[in-house]
This record gives structure tokens, C-alpha cells and sequence, in this order.
């Protein structure tokens, strides 16, 4: 890295010119896009199940009444325009009037409704939270929809996406039970693909939909291939037999050798940002003292943690909320700044609290092996500070109960995704909670002041306004620390280098309708 | 078999009969080998503190150096822990768990093969039902539900290994005691008085003490393998550095870090191997129907 002298201005000439060919060259139309997954899903029916291999598949045959750009902004797609009544109760959508179904009927606002109320509402694991919040779903005419919604809730434009509300056809599904229909296997949608066949454990095809309403896909064919194998997924990749691997099924130990491949393209960065921290048990003992959690928050080297056990997946310059929002981001919260790994000032803090000897359960779910990773990090870590770090690898449903129902636990390591929100996904981790819910605040921590600033900022729509409670509310935070935060995961995705036009999205698994073939 | 053995009488009554044991098993050249892997396994576990040139737990930021590194002979993993260290420390674990799982096996073999064939009839029955149905279960199905669902501690790991390892010693003892009690030895005891548990555990035990060794250093082997195979899945105790848990790490680096899986590999076949060859020779040099000549 030091003795790179000339090297240095040229290849950047070099990287230059070729990102200004490659821009310069218009969307070619044909080909196909052979991506992998995991796993097959359940069924391809994604307003029952929020599982990634069904909102992967589904995100291409589907659409939603709005997409989410890169920045996490609505834009439209089924709606073509909506308003937003003063008070924040009421959302008027007018759907554009050209979208069809795949068998040629339209799509209508009597499909919103329907989808929403049959189906999005009883079964879906996200958007069901904000249909608790719903009085009502009008349609007034073909194609306008109106929702009411008893209170303020912030974040309901992110969750009106095809992922968290993809709209399914009333007219094929009118009638009969969601749960087993037919057409959850044989699915009929109004996106850029169209399905074509599906060889359980082996491919499911999609062609282009010629009749799309919006620009039609630039690719022929889209086929997801099923490799459940980690090593046989990554092979494919490097022979050229798939052209695209989302991070979820990459091992990130594999991502140094790809980033070496001179013919695959790495992109690392936030997109829906997820948080992973340590829950700590503030309840009793030596944590119930914020100095002792601050000293821990010294002790650990965040950094450490990312490059060795996420092979540098992962952004440690992070507040109580990550970093991925960069509007409700605050520098003067940042960790990384407040506590930088420091045992000295570690060990200082732990004499001032009179903390001798310590030793500490860190309790994780055995299946996660960069916790267990972090863990054999953390232990090193604070061994040199004098505590005494005993890991406790459990089964997910064990350590569910011992951290969440008895809380037999004093630090554990938790990953929670912000689900494109913070309302969503980070609110829960340190709002007062009745103690037994699962994957909320575990750490017997109550404050009422963040209680109400959190509460508040879940109405505020304005960014600005809310950026500035949460910014109150990471100021106590950053000090009381029942959370010891530790970095913002980095999604990572891996492709065939002449792939163009990916990640115009927030979720990467959206608008592949947008990728094409550079020459 | 319904001779007395020669290891057996060696340890019961003739101290020169444990020289003969010990040329016998000498010329076996192979059993030789297995001990001197034995013994240094042994001495590598004790010494190990003064051994391992680095701590097992201490990371650095220098991961994935290659072997014959500056300080580091086997290189380092993925969190710069020093490989050979690992290793050396990781003896401990594999020969605690073998050692004591084999010892665990070996109570409740011995008592429940003992009882059933020194009585016989319907307790040989039940026992032997009871038995049976330990050997059909799948050991490493098991052990693995277990661990995953009762955590792993490395008690926990001795006493699972060991409760499902003791069937075949049962069978064995079972047996030799069939054999044994009809022998005038055990009839002359019952009618100096002896009660049955003095018989069974004082007079009959000794005399069947070799065809148990050599199970047990079977066993141990198999334990070993055993502890190493849950460590592999991620099911070992991850608070003690192991031979398994270092390959569990490896498994995502092969590609990258060859010597993080092949040097515990080693370390587990070595370990293997010298049980079993001194199982074998023990079998070899106190069996008189191996024994040529």
C-alpha cells in the first residue's frame, strides 16, 4: 500500500476512462441473467412469507405501489401519485391506469384493496404492523385507493414497497384460500418478468414482460439457480455459470479470492442498514454501572471485529443508531469517536467503579458463526482489561429464551435489521418493553425520556424533524450505553463485471428489469 | 478366551508376569510406535503452558500468515491466534475427553455387563434389551442433538460421549463373566462365603482386565474422534481452544488457509492412530490365540 508511487494516478486514469466508456455505452436489450440462491423458496407467493428467496423471485414477477430508490425514497410504480392529508392519517394513491396483469386484465384499486385486506394484513411478518395501524382501505373509484390509518405512522411509505406489499391479482385469487392456492405456484403478476417454469431444487425462469408498464426489461430471460452448497454457489460464480451472488449467500471468507478475479465485480456498502450489537444485562451486578459499560465499550476493538470475523463487512463508525440513515447519523454521537478502543481508559474507568475481578456470559445463537467469531475477539479483548469472557454458544430457540424470556445473560450478541426504517427496525432495541417479547430491548433498560422521543419521532415525517429527535435521544444513549453497538453490516454483492445498471435500488434483489450486458 | 490372561494375571498376583507383557508387546514394532505417540501426546497436554510459544487465545491483527513464519512454525489463523499453540493446547481437551468419556463408558459397561452375565436369566434379559437399544441409536445423531440443545460444555461433552460408548464394553464384560462363573475359581470363592458383589468385582475382574484394556484404548480413540467430529460441527466448547473447533474455523478458509485445517487434522489421525496401535499390540501380546509361537 506504501510503495504504490506513480501506480497510483495511472490506474485511476485508467478506472476513469473505462467507468467513462462503460457509461457512455447505451442499455443494450437481450440476454440472460442467471442468478443464484440458497435455497428454493416456499412458494412464490410473497404476501405470506418475508423470506429472501421468495421476495427475490417475487420483487421480478410483482410490483408494489411504490419502489424505494438508493437513498431509500419513494418513486413511483403502481401508483403513479399520491398525497399525504396535513394531519399525516390519510394517503391518497392514484394508480397509473395502463398496469395489466399478466393475463391481460388490469390492475385495479379493487386488487389493492383485496391484497392488502386478504392477505398482506393476516399473513405478512412486516406490513401486518402497519395494518393494525389501518381504520380503513377505500376505493373509491378504479384507480384510486386511499388508506386510513388511525395515527401518524412515519414509515409507512417504506413498507408500501413489493416486498413488504407486493399487489397480487383479486381475480385468480378471489374465492379461494391464499394459504394453498395453485396460483402461489403458477404466479400471475404485473411486473417486469413474467414466470415461466420452476424445477424445484434446480432453476426458476422468468421472460420479459413485453406488455410491462413501464420500460420494458432490458434482459430476455431472468433464471435463478438453486445451489444450496457455499463453496459449489461461489464456484458458479467464478466459471461463469451464474452472474450475480447477493451477500446473504456469499461466505464472506470467499471474498478476498473475488475480489482478486479480475472478471467479477465486489460492491460493498449500506443499503437497508442492519445494526449488530451487544445486549447488555443493565439489570443487576457490575453492568447496572454505566462506567463499566462505557469501560467494555473502550475495550473492544471494533475494528478488529470487522476485519476478522465479517472480512471487512461492516462500517464501525457507527451511533447508538448505525450509520445507514445518513440523515439521522450525528457525528457527535459517533462511537467511534466517543469510545475508541482504548483499554488504558478501559481499565481506568473499571478502577473508578471498583471493579476488580469480572466475569462476564456471552450468550449467542451457535448457527451465527461471525458472533462466535467476534466473540473469540471480544473474549482476547477483554481479557486484557482484566474481565473473564465465558462464551456461550446456544440454539436459536434456547438463546431466544434465555435472553428475551429470563434473561440469563450478561452480554449478547444480536443483529437486527432496520428493515428500511428506524422506526421498524431499531426503535424496538431500546424502547421500554414488557420483558418475554422476542428480538426487542433485552436489556431491562427504561428510560421514559427516550421512551417519548422515540415515540414521537415515529409521527414526524419530516426527515429533518426527526433527525433532530433522535439526535436527543442518541445523546443519552451514547452515555448510558445499555447497548454497546458495534458496527453497520455492509451488504455485499458479487457480479460478472459486464453486468450493468445494478443497485438502482434500495433492496439489491429490485428492478433487475434495469440490469443489462455491456458488450 | 476362557483362559486366564496373561496381563491379567500379570497385574493380579505375578509381578515378572508384567516383564513378559512388556517383551511380548515390544516386538510388536507397530504397538511400539502407537505408545511413543501416546506418551508424547501425554507429555504435550501437561507440558503445554511451557510448550506453546504463544497464548492459544491471544488474536493479533497478522492472520493467515503461512507456516515457517517468523514465530510462528504452523502459521496463524483467521484471528492471528498462532496454529502450533492451538494444537499443543488442544491435546488437553482431546485426551481430557477421551480419557475420561472412555473412563465413563467403562464404569457403566463394567457394572452393567458384570451384573448381567454374573446373574443371568431375566436381569441378563432386561439389561441386555436396555443395552441393545443404546447400541441401534445413532451415537454422533445424538450426541449432536444434545450438545445443540444442553449447550457444550466440556463436562457435558465427557458424559454424553461416554453414556453412549458404553454398550460394547457391556457385551464384552458380559461374556467373559458367562464364561468365567462357571469356572472352578468362582465356585471355590462361593464356598469360602464370598457374597456376589465381592465375587464379581474382587475375584472375576481382574481376571478379565485385558480384553477391557484393550477396549478401553479403543474407546479413548473413539472418543477422541468423537469430540473432534462435534467440535467440527461447531458443538465443542468454544471456551477451550480443541483440535475439532480449530478445523471448524478452518472449514471457511480452506481455500485460503490450507495449514489451518491440515495441522489439526494431523493432530486428530496421530492421536487416532496411537490408540488404536496400542489397543491392537495390548490385544496382541496378552490374546494367546494371536500370539504365534
Amino acid at each position: 500500500m506504501k510503495r504504490v508511487g506513480i501506480f497510483v494516478p495511472l490506474l485511476l486514469a485508467a478506472l476513469l476512462l473505462a467507468g467513462s466508456l462503460a457509461s457512455a455505452q447505451a442499455p443494450r436489450t437481450g440476454g440472460s441473467l442467471v442468478v443464484a440462491l440458497g435455497a428454493d423458496p416456499e412458494h412464490l407467493n410473497p404476501t405470506l412469507t418475508t423470506s429472501y428467496p421468495a421476495g427475490a423471485v417475487g420483487a421480478s414477477i410483482y410490483s408494489g405501489l411504490v419502489w424505494l430508490d438508493e437513498t431509500g425514497r419513494p418513486q413511483p410504480e403502481l401508483a403513479e401519485r399520491w398525497e399525504i392529508s396535513a394531519d399525516g392519517r390519510t394517503y391518497t394513491f392514484h394508480l397509473r391506469q395502463d398496469a395489466r396483469w399478466h393475463d391481460g386484465e388490469p390492475v385495479t384499486s379493487a386488487d389493492v384493496k383485496f391484497t392488502m385486506e386478504n392477505m398482506l394484513g393476516p399473513y405478512h411478518g412486516r406490513f401486518r404492523n402497519a395494518f393494525a395501524l389501518l381504520e380503513g382501505i377505500d376505493a373509491p373509484d378504479d384507480y384510486t385507493v386511499v388508506l386510513r390509518l388511525r395515527e401518524p405512522y412515519a414509515p409507512l411509505m417504506s413498507l408500501l414497497t413489493v416486498f413488504d406489499a407486493p399487489i397480487l391479482p383479486k381475480h385468480i385469487y378471489e374465492g379461494g384460500n391464499p394459504l394453498d392456492h395453485p396460483a402461489n405456484y403458477n404466479p400471475v403478476g404485473s411486473g417486469p418478468f413474467v414466470f415461466r417454469e420452476w424445477v424445484r431444487g434446480d432453476r426458476i425462469v422468468l421472460e420479459r414482460n413485453p406488455n410491462y408498464f413501464d420500460e420494458p426489461a432490458y434482459l430476455d430471460r431472468l433464471i435463478y439457480r438453486i445451489i444450496p452448497d457455499d463453496v459449489s454457489r461461489a464456484v458458479a460464480l467464478e466459471i461463469g455459470e451464474v452472474d450475480l451472488i447477493w451477500g446473504v449467500y456469499l461466505p464472506a471468507a470467499d471474498l478476498p479470492r473475488m475480489q482478486a478475479n479480475p472478471d467479477l465485480d465486489v460492491w460493498q456498502g449500506v443499503r437497508i442498514p442492519a445494526l449488530y450489537f451487544l445486549f447488555v444485562n443493565t439489570r443487576e451486578g457490575a453492568l447496572a454501572n454505566p462506567k463499566v459499560r462505557q469501560a467494555l465499550m473502550h475495550a473492544i476493538d471494533r475494528e478488529q471485529i470487522v476485519e476478522q470475523a465479517m472480512m471487512g463487512a461492516g462500517n464501525p463508525n457507527v451511533g447508538p443508531f448505525g450509520a445507514g440513515f445518513f440523515w439521522a447519523y450525528d457525528e457527535a454521537t459517533d462511537y467511534s469517536k466517543l469510545y475508541p478502543y482504548d483499554p488504558a481508559k478501559a481499565r481506568k474507568l473499571l478502577e473508578e467503579a471498583g471493579v476488580r475481578s469480572l466475569t462476564l456470559r456471552f450468550v449467542y445463537d451457535s448457527a451465527r458463526g461471525p458472533f462466535r467469531t467476534a466473540g473469540e475477539i471480544i473474549r482476547d479483548n477483554l481479557r486484557q482489561v482484566g474481565i473473564n469472557l465465558q462464551l456461550v454458544p446456544l440454539e436459536r430457540s434456547v438463546m431466544v429464551e434465555q435472553v428475551y424470556t429470563r434473561a440469563a445473560y450478561d452480554l449478547s450478541m444480536q443483529s437486527f435489521t432496520s428493515a428500511g426504517d428506524p422506526v421498524l427496525g431499531y426503535h424496538r432495541i431500546y424502547m421500554t418493553v414488557e420483558p418475554g417479547t422476542p428480538f426487542v430491548n433485552a436489556t431491562g433498560y427504561s428510560n421514559p425520556e427516550v421512551d417519548a422521543l422515540l415515540k414521537q419521532a415515529a409521527g414526524t415525517f419530516d426527515f429533518d424533524q426527526r433527525a433532530e429527535l433522535y439526535r436527543q435521544a442518541a445523546e443519552i444513549l451514547a452515555q448510558d450505553l445499555p447497548v454497546l453497538v458495534l458496527f453497520d453490516e455492509l451488504a455485499t454483492e458479487v457480479s460478472n463485471k459486464r453486468l450493468q445498471g445494478l443497485r438502482e435500488a434500495l433492496d439489491v434483489r429490485d428492478r433487475l428489469e434495469r440490469v443489462w450486458w455491456a458488450e | 478366551m476362557a483362559r486366564q490372561s496373561l496381563a491379567a494375571r500379570a497385574a493380579q498376583s505375578h509381578p515378572h508376569l508384567l516383564q513378559v507383557f512388556w517383551y511380548r508387546y515390544r516386538r510388536n514394532r507397530l504397538g511400539v510406535f502407537g505408545l511413543a505417540i501416546v506418551v508424547l501426546l501425554l507429555l504435550m497436554g501437561v507440558l503445554a503452558p511451557w510448550l506453546a510459544p504463544h497464548d492459544p487465545y491471544a488474536t493479533s491483527r497478522d492472520r493467515f500468515l503461512p507456516p515457517l513464519s517468523p514465530g510462528h512454525l504452523l502459521g496463524t489463523d483467521h484471528l492471528g491466534r498462532d496454529v502450533l499453540s492451538g494444537i499443543i493446547w488442544g491435546s488437553r481437551v482431546s485426551l481430557l475427553v477421551g480419557f475420561l468419556a472412555a473412563a465413563t463408558a467403562m464404569v457403566i459397561g463394567i457394572a452393567v455387563g458384570a451384573i448381567s452375565g454374573y446373574y443371568g436369566g431375566a436381569v441378563d434379559a432386561v439389561l441386555m434389551r436396555i443395552t441393545e437399544l443404546f447400541q441401534v441409536i445413532p451415537r454422533f445423531v445424538l450426541a449432536l442433538l444434545v450438545v445443540a440443545f444442553f449447550g457444550s460444555g466440556l463436562g457435558k461433552l465427557i458424559l454424553v460421549i461416554g453414556v453412549l460408548s458404553w454398550p460394547q464394553i457391556a457385551r464384552l464384560v458380559r461374556g467373559q463373566y458367562l464364561s468365567h462363573k462357571a469356572l472352578p475359581y468362582v465356585d471355590g470363592a462361593r464356598v469360602l462365603g464370598m457374597g456376589s458383589g465381592r465375587i464379581m468385582f474382587s475375584e472375576i475382574l481382574p481376571n478379565v482386565t485385558a480384553p477391557i484394556i484393550v477396549t478401553a484404548s479403543l474407546d479413548i480413540a473413539q472418543a477422541i474422534l468423537l469430540e473432534a467430529s462435534l467440535g467440527f460441527f461447531g458443538l465443542g466448547d468454544p471456551n477451550v481452544p480443541s483440535w475439532g473447533g480449530m478445523l471448524n474455523n478452518a472449514q471457511d478458509y480452506l481455500r485460503l488457509a490450507w495449514w489451518m485445517s491440515v495441522f489439526p487434522g494431523a493432530a486428530i489421525a496421530l492421536a487416532v492412530l496411537g490408540f488404536n496401535l496400542v489397543g491392537d499390540a495390548v490385544n496382541e501380546a496378552t490374546n494367546p490365540r494371536l500370539r504365534e509361537g
